[in-house]
Protein backbone atom coordinates (compact mmCIF):
# COMPACT_ATOMS: atom_id res chain seq x y z
CA UNK A 1 0.00 0.00 0.00
CA UNK A 2 2.65 2.92 1.02
CA UNK A 3 4.28 1.52 -1.92
CA UNK A 4 2.16 2.27 -4.41
CA UNK A 5 1.25 5.95 -2.82
CA UNK A 6 4.58 6.94 -3.16
CA UNK A 7 4.85 5.58 -6.17
CA UNK A 8 1.45 7.70 -7.16
CA UNK A 9 3.05 10.38 -5.17
CA UNK A 10 6.10 10.64 -7.80
CA UNK A 11 3.86 10.27 -10.60
CA UNK A 12 2.01 13.92 -8.98
CA UNK A 13 5.29 15.39 -8.65
CA UNK A 14 6.30 14.88 -11.89
CA UNK A 15 3.22 15.72 -13.73
CA UNK A 16 3.12 19.25 -11.51
CA UNK A 17 6.52 20.00 -12.32
CA UNK A 18 6.44 18.86 -16.30
CA UNK A 19 2.81 21.28 -16.07
CA UNK A 20 4.92 24.34 -14.83
CA UNK A 21 7.07 23.74 -17.42
CA UNK A 22 4.36 23.77 -19.83
CA UNK A 23 3.05 27.09 -19.06
CA UNK A 24 6.08 28.74 -18.39
CA UNK A 25 7.44 27.79 -22.37
CA UNK A 26 3.85 28.13 -23.48
CA UNK A 27 4.07 31.94 -22.17
CA UNK A 28 7.57 32.48 -22.81
CA UNK A 29 7.67 32.24 -26.41
CA UNK A 30 7.27 35.30 -27.19
CA UNK A 31 9.99 37.32 -25.68
CA UNK A 32 10.57 40.03 -27.39
CA UNK A 33 7.10 40.97 -26.96
CA UNK A 34 7.57 40.29 -22.85
CA UNK A 35 9.77 42.24 -22.49
CA UNK A 36 8.31 45.21 -24.22
CA UNK A 37 4.92 44.65 -22.62
CA UNK A 38 6.68 44.19 -19.01
CA UNK A 39 8.93 47.73 -19.88
CA UNK A 40 5.50 49.25 -20.47
CA UNK A 41 4.63 48.76 -17.41
CA UNK A 42 6.94 48.97 -15.28
CA UNK A 43 8.32 52.22 -16.46
CA UNK A 44 5.63 53.52 -17.88
CA UNK A 45 2.62 52.08 -15.74
CA UNK A 46 0.56 51.99 -19.28
CA UNK A 47 0.10 48.93 -21.78
CA UNK A 48 -0.87 52.07 -24.35
CA UNK A 49 2.16 53.40 -24.64
CA UNK A 50 5.25 52.17 -26.24
CA UNK A 51 8.46 51.85 -24.02
CA UNK A 52 11.93 53.06 -25.26
CA UNK A 53 14.34 50.30 -26.31
CA UNK A 54 16.46 50.89 -23.53
CA UNK A 55 14.39 50.39 -21.29
CA UNK A 56 13.01 47.23 -22.89
CA UNK A 57 16.54 46.26 -22.76
CA UNK A 58 17.04 47.11 -19.26
CA UNK A 59 14.15 45.02 -18.54
CA UNK A 60 15.08 41.73 -20.66
CA UNK A 61 18.68 41.72 -18.76
CA UNK A 62 17.13 42.09 -15.63
CA UNK A 63 14.43 39.37 -15.91
CA UNK A 64 17.23 37.23 -17.88
CA UNK A 65 14.66 37.14 -20.71
CA UNK A 66 17.72 37.04 -23.26
CA UNK A 67 19.05 33.75 -21.74
CA UNK A 68 17.87 30.27 -22.97
CA UNK A 69 14.16 29.67 -22.18
CA UNK A 70 15.22 26.62 -20.06
CA UNK A 71 18.23 28.64 -18.24
CA UNK A 72 14.55 30.93 -17.32
CA UNK A 73 12.66 28.05 -16.24
CA UNK A 74 14.70 26.59 -13.78
CA UNK A 75 16.03 30.06 -12.11
CA UNK A 76 12.03 30.77 -12.15
CA UNK A 77 11.08 27.60 -10.51
CA UNK A 78 14.01 27.86 -7.55
CA UNK A 79 12.25 30.90 -6.94
CA UNK A 80 8.92 29.80 -6.92
CA UNK A 81 9.96 27.22 -4.74
CA UNK A 82 10.60 29.99 -2.07
CA UNK A 83 7.58 31.58 -3.10
CA UNK A 84 8.27 33.72 -5.01
CA UNK A 85 6.45 33.70 -8.12
CA UNK A 86 7.20 36.96 -9.55
CA UNK A 87 5.27 40.37 -9.26
CA UNK A 88 1.77 41.08 -11.04
CA UNK A 89 2.16 43.55 -14.13
CA UNK A 90 -0.69 45.68 -13.29
CA UNK A 91 -0.72 46.07 -9.48
CA UNK A 92 3.45 45.17 -8.59
CA UNK A 93 1.76 43.19 -5.66
CA UNK A 94 3.89 39.80 -5.17
CA UNK A 95 1.88 37.21 -7.21
CA UNK A 96 1.71 34.95 -4.40
CA UNK A 97 0.38 37.81 -2.20
CA UNK A 98 -3.01 38.42 -4.91
CA UNK A 99 -3.91 35.07 -5.14
CA UNK A 100 -3.91 33.75 -1.09
CA UNK A 101 -6.18 36.89 -1.04
CA UNK A 102 -8.74 35.41 -3.38
CA UNK A 103 -7.93 31.40 -3.15
CA UNK A 104 -10.37 31.56 -0.27
CA UNK A 105 -13.47 32.69 -1.98
CA UNK A 106 -12.27 30.10 -4.74
CA UNK A 107 -12.84 27.28 -2.51
CA UNK A 108 -15.97 28.27 -0.56
CA UNK A 109 -17.75 28.52 -3.78
CA UNK A 110 -15.77 25.25 -4.87
CA UNK A 111 -16.63 23.23 -1.76
CA UNK A 112 -20.28 24.83 -1.52
CA UNK A 113 -20.93 23.86 -5.11
CA UNK A 114 -19.93 20.12 -4.62
CA UNK A 115 -22.36 20.15 -2.06
CA UNK A 116 -25.13 20.80 -3.81
CA UNK A 117 -24.26 18.64 -6.62
CA UNK A 118 -24.51 15.84 -4.26
CA UNK A 119 -27.41 16.97 -2.34
CA UNK A 120 -29.13 17.10 -6.49
CA UNK A 121 -27.14 14.21 -7.82
CA UNK A 122 -27.27 11.37 -5.40
CA UNK A 123 -30.74 10.92 -4.66
CA UNK A 124 -32.03 11.70 -8.17
CA UNK A 125 -29.42 9.19 -9.34
CA UNK A 126 -30.89 6.38 -6.59
CA UNK A 127 -34.82 6.73 -7.33
CA UNK A 128 -33.92 6.47 -11.27
CA UNK A 129 -32.40 3.10 -10.40
CA UNK A 130 -35.07 2.31 -7.91
CA UNK A 131 -37.97 2.81 -10.43
CA UNK A 132 -35.60 1.98 -13.78
CA UNK A 133 -37.37 2.30 -16.95
CA UNK A 134 -40.38 3.89 -15.54
CA UNK A 135 -41.53 7.44 -15.86
CA UNK A 136 -39.25 8.84 -12.56
CA UNK A 137 -36.26 7.21 -14.57
CA UNK A 138 -37.23 9.19 -17.93
CA UNK A 139 -37.77 12.14 -16.19
CA UNK A 140 -34.54 12.36 -13.59
CA UNK A 141 -32.14 10.76 -16.87
CA UNK A 142 -33.73 13.71 -19.42
CA UNK A 143 -33.14 16.77 -16.50
CA UNK A 144 -29.53 14.99 -16.16
CA UNK A 145 -29.01 15.22 -19.66
CA UNK A 146 -30.26 18.98 -19.92
CA UNK A 147 -28.06 19.47 -16.92
CA UNK A 148 -24.65 18.58 -18.88
CA UNK A 149 -25.72 20.36 -22.32
CA UNK A 150 -26.59 23.72 -20.27
CA UNK A 151 -23.68 25.73 -20.72
CA UNK A 152 -23.07 27.51 -17.00
CA UNK A 153 -22.33 30.98 -18.35
CA UNK A 154 -25.99 30.99 -19.76
CA UNK A 155 -27.82 29.08 -16.48
CA UNK A 156 -25.93 31.84 -14.50
CA UNK A 157 -27.41 34.70 -16.74
CA UNK A 158 -31.48 33.00 -16.34
CA UNK A 159 -30.26 32.67 -12.87
CA UNK A 160 -30.21 36.23 -12.54
CA UNK A 161 -32.78 37.52 -14.70
CA UNK A 162 -35.52 35.32 -12.58
CA UNK A 163 -33.95 35.36 -8.99
CA UNK A 164 -32.26 39.05 -8.89
CA UNK A 165 -34.12 41.06 -11.73
CA UNK A 166 -37.72 39.87 -11.15
CA UNK A 167 -38.17 38.10 -7.91
CA UNK A 168 -35.37 40.22 -6.41
CA UNK A 169 -34.56 37.46 -3.99
CA UNK A 170 -31.03 37.63 -4.66
CA UNK A 171 -27.97 40.26 -5.32
CA UNK A 172 -26.88 40.14 -8.75
CA UNK A 173 -23.00 39.81 -7.90
CA UNK A 174 -20.93 40.54 -5.39
CA UNK A 175 -19.59 38.25 -2.30
CA UNK A 176 -20.14 38.77 1.56
CA UNK A 177 -23.29 37.06 3.04
CA UNK A 178 -25.06 34.23 2.49
CA UNK A 179 -27.07 35.52 -0.24
CA UNK A 180 -24.39 36.09 -2.45
CA UNK A 181 -23.06 32.67 -2.99
CA UNK A 182 -26.67 31.11 -3.44
CA UNK A 183 -26.46 31.60 -7.36
CA UNK A 184 -23.05 31.44 -8.40
CA UNK A 185 -22.76 27.87 -6.07
CA UNK A 186 -26.45 26.47 -8.06
CA UNK A 187 -25.07 27.86 -11.35
CA UNK A 188 -21.90 25.07 -10.99
CA UNK A 189 -24.02 22.84 -8.87
CA UNK A 190 -25.82 21.89 -11.62
CA UNK A 191 -23.46 20.26 -14.61
CA UNK A 192 -21.69 18.19 -11.53
CA UNK A 193 -25.23 17.15 -10.41
CA UNK A 194 -26.14 15.82 -13.36
CA UNK A 195 -22.88 14.11 -13.75
CA UNK A 196 -23.53 12.89 -10.54
CA UNK A 197 -26.96 11.91 -10.99
CA UNK A 198 -25.90 9.49 -14.15
CA UNK A 199 -23.29 7.87 -12.23
CA UNK A 200 -25.10 7.47 -8.82
CA UNK A 201 -28.11 5.62 -11.28
CA UNK A 202 -25.50 3.16 -13.12
CA UNK A 203 -23.44 2.47 -9.99
CA UNK A 204 -26.79 1.61 -8.24
CA UNK A 205 -28.16 -0.40 -10.74
CA UNK A 206 -25.13 -2.56 -10.50
CA UNK A 207 -24.98 -3.04 -7.07
CA UNK A 208 -28.88 -3.99 -6.69
CA UNK A 209 -28.43 -6.93 -9.17
CA UNK A 210 -25.73 -8.56 -6.62
CA UNK A 211 -26.33 -11.61 -4.83
CA UNK A 212 -26.33 -9.99 -1.64
CA UNK A 213 -28.99 -7.80 -2.11
CA UNK A 214 -30.90 -10.68 -3.18
CA UNK A 215 -29.86 -12.06 0.11
CA UNK A 216 -31.35 -9.02 1.66
CA UNK A 217 -34.65 -9.75 -0.14
CA UNK A 218 -34.85 -13.14 0.69
CA UNK A 219 -34.28 -12.27 4.47
CA UNK A 220 -37.68 -10.69 4.20
CA UNK A 221 -35.98 -7.13 4.99
CA UNK A 222 -38.23 -4.11 3.72
CA UNK A 223 -37.11 -2.45 0.70
CA UNK A 224 -36.03 1.00 2.43
CA UNK A 225 -33.80 -1.22 4.24
CA UNK A 226 -31.67 -2.83 1.51
CA UNK A 227 -31.59 0.40 -0.34
CA UNK A 228 -30.19 2.26 2.55
CA UNK A 229 -28.47 0.11 4.67
CA UNK A 230 -27.08 -2.84 1.74
CA UNK A 231 -27.30 -0.85 -1.56
CA UNK A 232 -26.25 2.51 -1.09
CA UNK A 233 -23.36 2.27 1.12
CA UNK A 234 -21.56 -0.11 -2.43
CA UNK A 235 -22.92 2.38 -5.11
CA UNK A 236 -22.02 5.65 -3.58
CA UNK A 237 -17.74 4.65 -3.62
CA UNK A 238 -17.87 5.27 -7.48
CA UNK A 239 -19.69 8.53 -6.87
CA UNK A 240 -16.61 9.85 -4.85
CA UNK A 241 -14.52 9.79 -8.21
CA UNK A 242 -16.76 12.46 -9.74
CA UNK A 243 -15.69 14.70 -7.06
CA UNK A 244 -12.02 14.68 -8.55
CA UNK A 245 -13.33 14.08 -12.31
CA UNK A 246 -15.58 17.20 -11.79
CA UNK A 247 -12.95 19.07 -10.28
CA UNK A 248 -11.89 20.04 -13.62
CA UNK A 249 -15.32 20.91 -14.79
CA UNK A 250 -15.49 22.83 -11.30
CA UNK A 251 -12.38 24.88 -11.31
CA UNK A 252 -12.72 25.72 -15.18
CA UNK A 253 -16.15 26.67 -14.62
CA UNK A 254 -15.34 28.96 -11.39
CA UNK A 255 -13.39 30.98 -14.10
CA UNK A 256 -16.50 31.60 -16.09
CA UNK A 257 -18.78 31.77 -12.82
CA UNK A 258 -16.75 34.24 -10.74
CA UNK A 259 -16.28 36.56 -13.88
CA UNK A 260 -20.28 36.76 -14.24
CA UNK A 261 -20.83 37.14 -10.39
CA UNK A 262 -18.11 39.59 -9.85
CA UNK A 263 -16.86 36.65 -7.21
CA UNK A 264 -13.45 37.60 -5.86
CA UNK A 265 -11.45 34.31 -6.57
CA UNK A 266 -8.75 32.85 -8.26
CA UNK A 267 -10.73 32.30 -11.62
CA UNK A 268 -11.64 35.95 -11.97
CA UNK A 269 -8.17 37.12 -11.24
CA UNK A 270 -7.08 34.80 -14.05
CA UNK A 271 -9.79 36.22 -17.12
CA UNK A 272 -8.33 39.79 -15.71
CA UNK A 273 -4.74 39.06 -15.88
CA UNK A 274 -5.60 37.22 -19.62
CA UNK A 275 -7.52 40.50 -20.68
CA UNK A 276 -4.61 42.76 -19.13
CA UNK A 277 -1.65 40.54 -20.47
CA UNK A 278 -0.50 40.29 -16.94
CA UNK A 279 1.88 37.01 -17.25
CA UNK A 280 3.07 36.42 -13.96
CA UNK A 281 -0.49 36.48 -12.92
CA UNK A 282 -1.55 34.20 -15.85
CA UNK A 283 0.77 31.95 -14.97
CA UNK A 284 0.55 31.71 -11.26
CA UNK A 285 -3.18 31.07 -11.28
CA UNK A 286 -2.77 28.57 -13.59
CA UNK A 287 -0.57 26.53 -11.82
CA UNK A 288 -1.84 26.80 -8.53
CA UNK A 289 -5.11 25.71 -10.88
CA UNK A 290 -3.93 22.68 -11.56
CA UNK A 291 -1.47 21.53 -8.35
CA UNK A 292 -5.50 22.00 -7.06
CA UNK A 293 -6.44 19.76 -9.87
CA UNK A 294 -3.83 17.05 -9.75
CA UNK A 295 -4.07 16.83 -5.40
CA UNK A 296 -7.61 16.55 -5.25
CA UNK A 297 -7.68 13.56 -8.17
CA UNK A 298 -4.85 12.25 -5.84
CA UNK A 299 -6.49 12.27 -2.46
CA UNK A 300 -9.90 11.43 -3.89
CA UNK A 301 -7.69 7.95 -5.71
CA UNK A 302 -6.24 7.59 -2.37
CA UNK A 303 -9.65 7.24 -0.37
CA UNK A 304 -11.05 5.09 -2.97
CA UNK A 305 -8.66 2.92 -2.40
CA UNK A 306 -9.57 2.98 1.53
CA UNK A 307 -12.82 3.22 1.30
CA UNK A 308 -12.96 -0.22 -1.48
CA UNK A 309 -10.68 -2.75 -0.03
CA UNK A 310 -10.87 -4.51 -3.47
CA UNK A 311 -9.14 -1.59 -4.97
CA UNK A 312 -5.03 -1.70 -4.90
CA UNK A 313 -2.34 0.41 -5.28
CA UNK A 314 -0.13 -2.85 -6.28
CA UNK A 315 -0.85 -3.18 -10.19
CA UNK B 1 -22.68 -5.59 -42.67
CA UNK B 2 -25.38 -7.65 -40.42
CA UNK B 3 -23.75 -6.33 -37.53
CA UNK B 4 -24.02 -2.94 -39.23
CA UNK B 5 -27.15 -2.92 -39.63
CA UNK B 6 -28.20 -4.25 -36.50
CA UNK B 7 -26.37 -1.48 -35.05
CA UNK B 8 -28.08 0.78 -36.92
CA UNK B 9 -31.95 -0.13 -36.02
CA UNK B 10 -30.14 -0.54 -32.67
CA UNK B 11 -29.71 3.56 -32.66
CA UNK B 12 -33.00 3.90 -34.52
CA UNK B 13 -34.88 2.43 -31.43
CA UNK B 14 -33.41 5.01 -29.41
CA UNK B 15 -36.15 7.80 -29.65
CA UNK B 16 -33.29 10.86 -27.65
CA UNK B 17 -30.90 9.61 -30.47
CA UNK B 18 -33.08 9.88 -33.35
CA UNK B 19 -34.88 13.27 -32.28
CA UNK B 20 -31.02 14.29 -31.62
CA UNK B 21 -30.12 13.26 -35.01
CA UNK B 22 -33.57 15.42 -36.57
CA UNK B 23 -32.02 18.18 -34.91
CA UNK B 24 -28.94 18.25 -36.13
CA UNK B 25 -29.75 17.91 -39.76
CA UNK B 26 -32.14 20.59 -39.40
CA UNK B 27 -29.60 22.86 -38.01
CA UNK B 28 -27.05 21.93 -40.40
CA UNK B 29 -29.84 23.02 -43.06
CA UNK B 30 -29.78 26.38 -41.40
CA UNK B 31 -26.39 26.66 -41.30
CA UNK B 32 -25.97 25.70 -44.90
CA UNK B 33 -29.37 27.60 -46.34
CA UNK B 34 -28.21 31.43 -44.10
CA UNK B 35 -28.41 33.26 -47.18
CA UNK B 36 -31.78 32.25 -48.54
CA UNK B 37 -33.19 31.75 -45.17
CA UNK B 38 -32.15 34.83 -42.40
CA UNK B 39 -34.24 37.84 -42.93
CA UNK B 40 -31.60 40.42 -42.91
CA UNK B 41 -27.85 41.03 -42.75
CA UNK B 42 -26.63 39.50 -39.38
CA UNK B 43 -24.19 42.62 -39.30
CA UNK B 44 -26.01 45.57 -40.66
CA UNK B 45 -25.78 48.11 -38.10
CA UNK B 46 -29.32 50.43 -37.73
CA UNK B 47 -29.93 52.83 -35.07
CA UNK B 48 -32.77 53.52 -35.27
CA UNK B 49 -34.09 49.90 -34.86
CA UNK B 50 -32.30 48.88 -31.75
CA UNK B 51 -33.09 46.86 -28.52
CA UNK B 52 -36.68 46.41 -30.37
CA UNK B 53 -38.79 43.52 -28.51
CA UNK B 54 -39.58 40.08 -30.38
CA UNK B 55 -42.26 41.20 -32.94
CA UNK B 56 -43.17 39.88 -36.53
CA UNK B 57 -40.39 42.12 -38.13
CA UNK B 58 -38.12 40.70 -36.19
CA UNK B 59 -39.02 37.50 -34.53
CA UNK B 60 -36.19 37.27 -31.53
CA UNK B 61 -35.82 41.00 -31.41
CA UNK B 62 -32.97 43.25 -32.41
CA UNK B 63 -29.78 44.05 -30.27
CA UNK B 64 -28.15 47.44 -28.98
CA UNK B 65 -27.14 47.76 -32.74
CA UNK B 66 -30.07 47.19 -34.47
CA UNK B 67 -29.31 43.90 -35.86
CA UNK B 68 -31.67 41.44 -36.19
CA UNK B 69 -30.70 38.89 -33.45
CA UNK B 70 -32.81 35.60 -35.61
CA UNK B 71 -30.65 36.55 -38.22
CA UNK B 72 -27.10 36.46 -35.97
CA UNK B 73 -27.99 33.33 -34.71
CA UNK B 74 -28.53 31.19 -38.22
CA UNK B 75 -24.95 33.24 -38.63
CA UNK B 76 -23.74 31.97 -35.74
CA UNK B 77 -25.05 28.46 -36.19
CA UNK B 78 -22.84 28.38 -39.38
CA UNK B 79 -19.78 29.60 -37.72
CA UNK B 80 -20.48 27.05 -34.50
CA UNK B 81 -20.79 24.09 -36.98
CA UNK B 82 -17.42 24.99 -38.91
CA UNK B 83 -15.78 25.89 -35.73
CA UNK B 84 -16.25 22.30 -34.33
CA UNK B 85 -16.06 20.29 -37.11
CA UNK B 86 -12.58 21.70 -37.56
CA UNK B 87 -11.34 21.16 -34.09
CA UNK B 88 -13.35 17.71 -33.82
CA UNK B 89 -11.21 16.77 -37.56
CA UNK B 90 -7.67 18.03 -36.11
CA UNK B 91 -7.97 16.60 -32.50
CA UNK B 92 -9.78 13.18 -33.88
CA UNK B 93 -6.85 12.76 -36.46
CA UNK B 94 -3.96 13.65 -34.55
CA UNK B 95 -5.69 11.60 -31.40
CA UNK B 96 -6.41 9.04 -33.74
CA UNK B 97 -2.69 8.95 -34.82
CA UNK B 98 -0.77 8.94 -31.69
CA UNK B 99 -3.09 7.03 -29.96
CA UNK B 100 -2.14 3.95 -32.65
CA UNK B 101 1.50 4.52 -33.07
CA UNK B 102 2.12 5.10 -29.45
CA UNK B 103 0.08 1.54 -28.93
CA UNK B 104 1.12 -0.41 -31.36
CA UNK B 105 5.23 0.37 -31.31
CA UNK B 106 5.46 1.00 -27.39
CA UNK B 107 8.38 1.44 -25.81
CA UNK B 108 10.20 4.43 -25.40
CA UNK B 109 8.06 6.26 -27.62
CA UNK B 110 4.88 5.29 -25.90
CA UNK B 111 6.69 5.63 -22.86
CA UNK B 112 6.80 9.85 -23.96
CA UNK B 113 4.39 10.67 -25.84
CA UNK B 114 1.93 8.93 -22.37
CA UNK B 115 3.67 11.24 -19.79
CA UNK B 116 3.26 14.13 -22.41
CA UNK B 117 -0.54 13.31 -22.41
CA UNK B 118 -0.74 12.89 -18.24
CA UNK B 119 1.09 16.27 -18.31
CA UNK B 120 -1.88 17.88 -20.22
CA UNK B 121 -4.47 15.98 -18.54
CA UNK B 122 -2.91 17.78 -15.04
CA UNK B 123 -5.23 20.73 -16.53
CA UNK B 124 -8.91 21.01 -16.45
CA UNK B 125 -9.47 21.90 -20.09
CA UNK B 126 -10.70 25.01 -20.20
CA UNK B 127 -7.68 26.58 -18.15
CA UNK B 128 -4.81 24.97 -20.91
CA UNK B 129 -7.12 26.82 -23.42
CA UNK B 130 -6.96 30.06 -21.50
CA UNK B 131 -3.38 29.84 -21.16
CA UNK B 132 -2.60 29.27 -25.21
CA UNK B 133 -5.05 32.75 -25.79
CA UNK B 134 -3.26 34.61 -23.01
CA UNK B 135 -0.20 33.88 -24.95
CA UNK B 136 -1.73 34.42 -28.28
CA UNK B 137 -4.43 36.74 -27.67
CA UNK B 138 -7.95 36.54 -28.11
CA UNK B 139 -9.50 35.41 -31.69
CA UNK B 140 -11.23 32.96 -33.48
CA UNK B 141 -8.08 31.32 -35.02
CA UNK B 142 -6.47 31.02 -31.64
CA UNK B 143 -10.21 29.67 -30.35
CA UNK B 144 -9.45 26.46 -32.47
CA UNK B 145 -5.64 25.97 -31.45
CA UNK B 146 -6.41 26.32 -28.02
CA UNK B 147 -9.50 24.18 -27.86
CA UNK B 148 -7.18 21.47 -30.15
CA UNK B 149 -4.76 22.00 -28.19
CA UNK B 150 -6.27 20.04 -25.47
CA UNK B 151 -9.13 18.29 -27.74
CA UNK B 152 -7.05 15.43 -28.94
CA UNK B 153 -6.58 13.83 -25.59
CA UNK B 154 -9.32 11.40 -25.27
CA UNK B 155 -8.52 10.19 -28.67
CA UNK B 156 -5.20 9.40 -28.23
CA UNK B 157 -5.90 7.27 -24.72
CA UNK B 158 -9.02 5.72 -26.70
CA UNK B 159 -6.72 4.76 -29.48
CA UNK B 160 -3.73 3.07 -27.20
CA UNK B 161 -6.10 1.40 -25.22
CA UNK B 162 -7.72 -0.31 -28.19
CA UNK B 163 -4.72 -0.66 -30.04
CA UNK B 164 -2.94 -2.61 -27.28
CA UNK B 165 -5.73 -4.94 -27.22
CA UNK B 166 -5.72 -5.37 -31.02
CA UNK B 167 -2.67 -6.06 -31.18
CA UNK B 168 -2.15 -8.90 -29.83
CA UNK B 169 -5.02 -10.81 -31.62
CA UNK B 170 -3.95 -13.90 -33.58
CA UNK B 171 -5.20 -12.43 -36.99
CA UNK B 172 -2.43 -9.85 -36.49
CA UNK B 173 0.24 -12.10 -35.93
CA UNK B 174 -0.98 -14.30 -39.21
CA UNK B 175 -0.86 -10.91 -40.75
CA UNK B 176 2.71 -10.09 -39.87
CA UNK B 177 3.56 -14.24 -40.59
CA UNK B 178 2.50 -13.54 -43.91
CA UNK B 179 4.96 -10.73 -44.27
CA UNK B 180 2.57 -7.48 -43.84
CA UNK B 181 4.44 -4.32 -43.03
CA UNK B 182 3.72 -2.50 -40.17
CA UNK B 183 1.86 0.18 -42.18
CA UNK B 184 -0.37 -2.24 -44.04
CA UNK B 185 -1.28 -3.58 -40.52
CA UNK B 186 -1.97 -0.57 -38.64
CA UNK B 187 -4.05 0.60 -42.09
CA UNK B 188 -5.98 -2.69 -42.64
CA UNK B 189 -6.28 -3.91 -38.84
CA UNK B 190 -6.10 -1.73 -36.32
CA UNK B 191 -7.37 1.51 -37.52
CA UNK B 192 -10.67 0.46 -38.92
CA UNK B 193 -10.87 -1.61 -35.05
CA UNK B 194 -9.89 1.80 -33.43
CA UNK B 195 -12.63 3.59 -35.01
CA UNK B 196 -15.62 2.56 -33.46
CA UNK B 197 -15.05 4.14 -30.21
CA UNK B 198 -13.59 7.05 -31.80
CA UNK B 199 -17.09 7.73 -33.48
CA UNK B 200 -18.60 7.93 -30.47
CA UNK B 201 -16.51 10.20 -28.88
CA UNK B 202 -15.96 12.26 -31.72
CA UNK B 203 -20.27 13.09 -31.50
CA UNK B 204 -19.78 13.44 -27.66
CA UNK B 205 -16.76 16.25 -28.38
CA UNK B 206 -18.57 18.02 -30.65
CA UNK B 207 -21.09 19.26 -27.85
CA UNK B 208 -18.15 20.23 -25.68
CA UNK B 209 -16.46 21.73 -28.19
CA UNK B 210 -19.37 24.07 -28.90
CA UNK B 211 -19.64 24.56 -25.46
CA UNK B 212 -16.08 25.57 -24.61
CA UNK B 213 -16.18 27.89 -28.37
CA UNK B 214 -19.04 30.08 -26.81
CA UNK B 215 -17.22 30.02 -23.26
CA UNK B 216 -14.04 31.66 -25.09
CA UNK B 217 -17.07 33.90 -26.52
CA UNK B 218 -18.37 34.38 -23.76
CA UNK B 219 -15.58 35.89 -22.09
CA UNK B 220 -14.84 38.15 -24.97
CA UNK B 221 -11.93 35.85 -25.71
CA UNK B 222 -13.09 34.15 -28.56
CA UNK B 223 -15.15 35.23 -31.55
CA UNK B 224 -14.67 39.36 -32.08
CA UNK B 225 -17.64 41.52 -32.38
CA UNK B 226 -19.17 41.53 -34.80
CA UNK B 227 -18.67 38.25 -35.66
CA UNK B 228 -22.30 36.32 -35.14
CA UNK B 229 -20.86 33.68 -32.70
CA UNK B 230 -23.44 32.63 -30.18
CA UNK B 231 -21.06 33.05 -27.05
CA UNK B 232 -20.15 36.72 -28.25
CA UNK B 233 -23.51 37.54 -28.60
CA UNK B 234 -24.39 35.96 -24.76
CA UNK B 235 -21.61 38.38 -24.12
CA UNK B 236 -22.78 41.63 -26.05
CA UNK B 237 -26.27 41.22 -24.64
CA UNK B 238 -25.50 40.19 -21.07
CA UNK B 239 -25.14 43.98 -20.76
CA UNK B 240 -28.90 44.76 -21.41
CA UNK B 241 -30.35 41.55 -19.44
CA UNK B 242 -32.86 43.32 -17.63
CA UNK B 243 -34.43 45.30 -20.35
CA UNK B 244 -33.72 42.91 -23.06
CA UNK B 245 -33.63 39.58 -21.82
CA UNK B 246 -33.68 38.13 -25.66
CA UNK B 247 -30.45 39.04 -26.44
CA UNK B 248 -29.01 36.48 -23.73
CA UNK B 249 -31.86 33.86 -24.11
CA UNK B 250 -31.96 33.09 -27.45
CA UNK B 251 -28.26 32.45 -28.49
CA UNK B 252 -27.93 30.50 -25.11
CA UNK B 253 -31.39 28.21 -25.94
CA UNK B 254 -29.86 27.13 -29.47
CA UNK B 255 -26.32 26.74 -27.66
CA UNK B 256 -28.16 24.27 -25.25
CA UNK B 257 -30.30 22.48 -27.76
CA UNK B 258 -27.20 22.05 -30.15
CA UNK B 259 -25.46 20.32 -27.42
CA UNK B 260 -27.87 18.16 -25.91
CA UNK B 261 -28.74 16.98 -29.56
CA UNK B 262 -25.36 15.76 -29.98
CA UNK B 263 -25.35 14.33 -26.43
CA UNK B 264 -28.43 12.48 -27.48
CA UNK B 265 -26.72 10.94 -30.35
CA UNK B 266 -23.50 10.37 -29.24
CA UNK B 267 -25.24 8.25 -26.06
CA UNK B 268 -27.35 6.59 -28.64
CA UNK B 269 -24.20 5.52 -30.47
CA UNK B 270 -22.74 4.65 -27.48
CA UNK B 271 -25.16 2.43 -26.54
CA UNK B 272 -25.54 0.82 -30.21
CA UNK B 273 -21.93 0.10 -31.18
CA UNK B 274 -20.39 -0.36 -28.10
CA UNK B 275 -22.07 -0.83 -24.24
CA UNK B 276 -18.72 -1.94 -22.55
CA UNK B 277 -17.72 2.36 -23.13
CA UNK B 278 -20.00 3.55 -20.38
CA UNK B 279 -18.30 5.46 -18.86
CA UNK B 280 -16.06 7.54 -21.38
CA UNK B 281 -15.26 11.16 -19.97
CA UNK B 282 -14.77 13.49 -22.86
CA UNK B 283 -12.30 15.79 -21.48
Amino acid sequence: MLKGILKRLGIVLFVVVGATALVFFMLHYIPGETAEVMARYIFIGNIEIDASNEDVALISQYYELDKPLIVQYVSWLSKSLQGDLGMSYKTGQPVLDEIMIRLPATIKLAVVSVLISLIIGIPLGIVAAIRQNTIVDYICSTSAAIGVSIPNFWLALILILVFSLYLNLTPVMGSGGVEHIILPSITLGTGMAAVTARLTRSSMLEVIRQDYVRTARGKGLSEKTIIVRHAMKNALIPVITIIGLEMGHLLGGTVIVETIFAWPGIGKLLIDAISQRDLPIIQGCVIFITIMYVFVNFIVDLSYSILDPRIRYER
Amino acid sequence: MISLLRDVREFGKNRAAMMGLIVICILIMIALLAEVISPYDPTKIILEDKLQAPSIEHIMGTDHLGRDVLSRIIYGSRLTFQLSIIVVTITAIVGITVGIVSGYYGGILDEILMRFVDILLAFPSIILALVVIGALGPGINNTILAISFVGWLSYARVSRGSTLSIKEKEFIECARSIGSGDFYIIYKHVYPNVLYPNIVLATLHMGSVILTVAALGFLGLGAQPPTPEWGTMLNEGKEFLRMCPWLSIFPGLMIMITVLAFNFIGDGLRDALDPRMKDVVVK
